[in-house]
């Protein structure tokens, strides 16, 4: 049997976040599932929860990868507020967000510090008719020559405890 | 002797008490008479982490259950106040709440202990208050266990605080309305301690 594979420009958003949603894991790392009870943010975007780094917000977009990039930006605020709504919380946890696109969005960079962004590389082929994603492996290096800021914007615990205190509660 | 055809009558109305937790309005309604009644807000401080487990009790779960078996456990007693259980922000603290004991709410694990510490030590530097803090969300009794008592050493040694410990609750199950009916015998014990003291502390000024 031979395979027809080619890569694909057009794809509905639906199927592509069908895609997403099946390859969370190879994405984020085992743990990672849907944020349930959340209302729809955005067809290309995707609420998730990370057990190793908290809530992540997936944009996506087969083709643009600046569209991918601001229609997160734009929702990022909303997954954080609308996660300490349903958890009921007094504060908003950071949102991290994931910008799945076939090329790094150009800019992308100016925003790392205002808001932890990072981008993985995917691309959208079609397998026989079925539609299949590759993605990427994060090269070290080129995480290494962008400077983007991965990190989590600090939480109140970590505002208000003072170094006994961090010691303390380091571990259970 | 009863008429044995009232049995499954009984018997029915018997599960339907036992299960009564999972019918739960949107707002818990607070009985309304002619005589007006006192209304004693419970202050919930919600130490919920972001990776707190789905099949874990979740907050407003508790909040609604928890409001609606206190006001059923204590409707004997005529000069008891209706109870509202409501989560408190912290940045605006719970000055606004009538009285000093204030329920923590906290998911079973490092995030939650610490999450639950810092809003003791923002809640405790207001004013003198008493904490009851349980927590869900444990894979285990010996994680549990573990959660409290780092977070009970922690506010005793650095707040100087003596936390109750109202243990470990799971998500509703076949368990769930006994666990439920003895937290809120133990709220309802210490808020009454409470303002016992806080009444002896009035007349005592």
């Amino acid at each position: 049997m031979t395979l027809q594979i080619h890569a694909v420009s057009e794809i509905d958003s639906s199927e592509l976040q069908s895609l997403v949603v099946d390859n969370l894991s190879a994405l984020l790392g085992e743990g990672a599932r849907l944020v349930e009870n959340m209302p729809q943010i955005d067809g290309c975007c995707l609420a998730t929860s990370n057990r190793h780094t908290g809530p992540v917000l997936l944009s996506f977009d087969a083709v643009d990868p600046q569209r991918a990039l601001l229609t997160g930006l734009a929702r990022a605020d909303q997954l954080g507020s609308e996660i300490a709504k349903l958890f009921m919380q007094d504060y908003q946890p950071p949102a991290e967000l994931v910008v799945l696109a076939p090329e790094a969005p150009p800019g992308m960079t100016l925003f790392g510090g205002a808001c932890p962004v990072s981008w993985r590389c995917i691309q959208v082929l079609s397998v026989n008719d079925e539609f299949g994603m590759v993605i990427a492996p994060v090269v070290a290096e080129a995480a290494a020559a962008a400077p983007i800021c991965m990190e989590r914007r600090p939480t109140i615990v970590e505002a208000v405890l003072n170094p006994e205190e961090e010691q303390h509660f380091s571990q259970l | 002797m009863h008429n044995p055809a009232w049995r499954p009558a009984r018997l029915h109305t018997g599960r339907l008490a036992s299960i009564q937790h999972h019918f739960i309005d949107e707002r818990p309604a607070v009985r309304s008479t002619v005589k007006p009644r006192v209304i004693h807000s419970l202050p919930v401080h919600m130490a919920v982490a972001a990776g707190h487990p789905a099949n874990a009790l979740q907050p407003h779960y508790l909040v609604d259950a928890l409001t609606r078996q206190l006001n059923t456990q204590t409707s004997t007693d005529t000069e008891h106040p209706d109870w509202q259980l409501e989560a408190i922000p912290l940045e605006h603290g719970a000055s606004n709440f009538d009285q000093g004991l204030i329920l923590v709410f906290a998911t079973a694990n490092l995030e939650g202990v610490r999450l639950a510490y810092t809003g003791i030590k923002k809640l405790s530097a207001i004013s003198s208050r008493q904490f009851g803090v349980l927590f869900s969300g444990a894979s285990d009794r010996d994680i549990a266990h573990r959660c409290q008592k780092r977070l009970a050493s922690g506010a005793r040694q650095f707040l100087g605080i003596h936390l109750h410990e109202l243990g470990h609750m799971l998500a509703p199950g076949p368990e769930f309305s006994e666990d439920l009916a003895r937290l809120a015998s133990e709220v309802y014990r210490l808020w009454r301690t409470n303002s016992m003291h806080n009444q002896l502390e009035v007349t005592h000024t």
